[in-house]
């Protein structure tokens, strides 16, 4: 028999006396390490052939005031077995510096920078250390993630707003094109600023975070059972996807075995989200290409699905369903016969829709090689969800680290390898048939039983625990560690948008402008999500 | 071609397929506002803000130009940029990066105007009340004619809203009392 791969024996067989200790946190193993070792290690990690981790999620957490330190946390994800492998540091008392290591894993990026903001900590030879949440015009010294930052403070300006600095490329006939933050359609805040020579695009530089609320603030605030109202608020696309991710996060903590039913209904509610938001999309990149008789119809269907939502559970956008400890909102077996039926006439419905917009040759000729991801550049950028599997990149939470009732419910991922407009198309098209299809398999399988279980632990404060939701748009993240009294000390959310919203930049080179809201449809990223 | 047409006759006319707004919860829109609307008489050109709301509102938004709610029929058009608008929909708490823009958004839209403020962050910051990264509700910062409240309020709503807003007295019929002796 062939002695099966332990990526921490392998690293402790290499790195030995670099690494302090290691331990297992509910099944993730963690590889404490000193800071000047972190550089290699994750390194090594990344660019391994048999590891090949990708950065999935880096976060510092002040320890404060219980320690004096901060802590730096590295989350990869495995790219064979799709394990997850943690490598933890720690910042001693005054030590605000730490090693970037952006120059060799490009997915960390954006969050040295959001660390730099929130926490005033440095990451050392990060090639651009601009500022991410914190616009210009924020005060100097606000980190608003320590510990002693009064979370109702008020900030006064330092300078008027509106002071952007990007990075610009100067030459003849060279044009800067500024978009935002407010947009000409009914959409959220961004400003985007692109560098143009003639019709292509030379360079798209985003400046985002202008919907900045304090979310992961708030959070802090909230005792372990209080949070799911703000996790549903965070997106408000993915309200269930986000209050998923926190409760799984808090029954982990409480070790709180969800019952079977709760399980499935959380699924097909789950799926119910992806359906609505993946009709609109289709929709909404056909009205991007003008072809407004498509837009018409998915929003037709869209609508449809909502009003099913609304019928079902009192909220159109699935509000207040999710609980800690399970689901708050049954279904008898009329309502699902009844969810059923409509969802078949709306697969009908959407078939016959798909054969008018497939042979639809001037649609076709604005999706094909428009807004190209390449797969390696995916990969660099750690690209998520929908987006990354449209570029080759095999990774569903769904059936990697089955969550809700997954473990029993196989799931068909689909996946393109072109990576343009309409390779994401065909992933969301396969998406929805693919999301009815479980919904009638759950309707065979669904067992009766209680909806809900209570907690059987009072954890230390201290302890955290890691989830993730394979939510429409791509994994969702969190990570939460409890404080004094069942308060939380921290949460730090990522929705897919942070991490896809980079990718962008690259997605678009070489396009012409007119495309730019087209590619940026498929991608499909929030705002409100990203900017937390 | 005909597939096109075919599926057009299939699904008919799909306006006004909606359930009503809950009963119980009426719109009062204080009469200065619907004398402000007047101007407008029956058509109405919104303009919408988000200043940090979670998207929900901004998908009621959408909403409602879907051929289900169609607000075109009831005279009411989005515009794409502030400077056509009658009336501007600000949605979501106001962040201390969007406070600036909102204003400049304010300051562009040509009088007479009306604000709207969608939702219960636009309202009164909801959820976000108090946070260092919110500035305050959009009254604050510019005046509000109206409010919709609700987390997100449905479409149904909205345009209940909307409808009783623009139900103010108009000229001709103030005219036409004032000579028919019927109050």
């Amino acid at each position: 028999m062939e002695p099966v791969f332990n990526p921490v024996e392998h690293l402790q067989c290499l790195f030995g006396p670099a690494i302090n200790r290691v331990s297992t946190n509910h099944g993730i193993p963690v590889v404490h390490v000193p800071t000047n070792q972190v550089l290699p290690i994750t390194r090594y990690i990344h660019a391994n052939e048999e590891l090949r981790g990708t950065l999935s999620l880096l976060w510092a957490v002040d320890r404060r005031p219980r320690e004096e330190r901060y802590e730096l946390w590295y989350l990869f994800t495995l790219a064979e077995s799709k394990d997850w492998l943690m490598v933890s540091t720690d910042l001693p008392g005054e030590e605000r510096l730490f090693e970037s290591i952006t120059p060799k894993i490009h997915a960390a990026n954006w969050y040295e920078r959001e660390i730099r903001d929130m926490f005033g900590l440095i990451a050392q030879g990060h090639p651009d250390l601009r500022r991410l949440v914190r616009h210009n015009h924020w005060p100097k010294g606000v980190h608003p993630l320590h510990t002693n930052f009064p979370w109702n403070s008020i900030l006064q300006w330092r300078q008027p707003p509106g002071s952007v600095d990007g990075h610009f490329i100067h030459g003849e006939g060279v044009f800067e094109v500024p978009v935002g933050p407010i947009h000409a359609g009914i959409i959220e805040p961004g400003h985007f600023r692109f560098t143009v020579a003639g019709e292509p695009i030379m360079h798209l530089d985003l400046q985002h975070f202008w919907k900045h609320r304090g979310v992961e603030k708030l959070f802090e605030q909230q005792t372990l059972a209080g949070g799911v109202a703000l996790a549903e608020r965070i997106s408000g696309d993915t309200t269930l996807g986000h209050s998923l991710a926190y409760c799984q996060a808090v029954e982990t903590l409480w070790e709180i075995h969800v019952p079977r039913r709760a399980r499935y209904l959380r699924s097909v509610f789950l799926e119910l989200e992806r359906l609505h938001n993946h009709i609109g999309d289709v929709g909404g990149i056909c009205n991007d290409t003008a072809y407004a008789l498509a837009h018409a119809h998915c929003s037709r269907l869209k609508e449809r699905v909502l009003q099913l939502n609304d019928r079902l559970t009192g909220s159109r956008f699935l509000r207040g369903v999710n609980c800690v400890g399970g689901v708050g909102i049954d279904l008898s077996t009329d309502q699902f016969s009844e969810l059923v039926t409509e969802l078949e006439h709306i697969e009908n419905d959407f078939t016959e829709l798909e054969q008018i917009i497939a042979v639809n040759a001037s649609l076709i000729d604005r999706f094909e090689s428009t807004g190209i991801l390449k797969k390696q550049t995916a990969w660099d950028h750690g690209v998520v969800g929908l987006v990354g599997r449209a570029s080759g990149i095999d990774r569903d939470l769904r059936r990697d680290r089955p969550f809700a009732a997954y473990d029993e419910l196989p799931v068909r991922v689909a996946g393109s390898s072109h990576g343009d407009v309409r390779a994401r198309v065909q992933v969301r098209v396969s998406e929805i048939h693919e999301s009815i299809r479980l919904i009638r398999e759950i309707q065979r399988l669904l067992p009766d039983g209680p909806l809900k279980s209570d907690r059987q632990v009072a954890p230390d404060a201290g302890a955290w625990a890691l989830s993730a939701v394979e939510g429409w748009r791509g994994e969702i993240l969190y990570f939460l560690m409890i404080g004094e009294h069942e308060q939380i000390h921290r949460c730090k959310v990522r929705d897919p948008s942070f991490v896809n919203w980079p990718a962008i930049q690259m997605a678009v080179i070489g396009n012409i402008i007119p495309d730019f809201p087209l590619i940026n449809k498929s991608f499909s990223l929030s705002y409100a999500g990203n900017d937390l | 071609m005909f597939k096109i047409l075919k599926k057009s006759f299939k699904t008919g006319i799909v306006t006004g397929q909606y359930p009503p707004a809950p009963a119980g919860q009426k719109f009062s829109v204080a009469p200065t506002a619907q004398k402000k609307a007047e101007l407008f008489r029956k058509s109405l050109t919104i303009r919408e803000v988000d200043t940090g709301s979670c998207n929900a509102c901004e998908m009621e938004m959408n909403a409602l130009a879907n051929p289900v709610y169609d607000i075109e029929r009831l005279g009411i058009h989005i515009a794409a940029s502030p400077r056509h608008a009658d009336a501007l929909v600000v949605t979501g708490p106001v962040t201390v990066s969007m406070e600036g823009p909102l204003k400049d958004v304010f300051k562009t839209t040509p009088n007479p105007k009306l604000v709207i403020a969608l939702g219960d962050c636009a309202i009164n910051c909801g959820i976000f009340k108090g946070s260092y990264g919110v500035t305050g509700p959009v009254d604050q910062h510019i005046p509000v004619d109206v409010r919709i409240p609700g987390c997100p309020p449905r479409p149904s709503e909205i345009i209940e809203a909307l409808t009783e807003l623009r139900k103010g007295v108009t000229t001709f019929t103030r005219w036409f009392r004032k000579f028919s002796g019927n109050p």
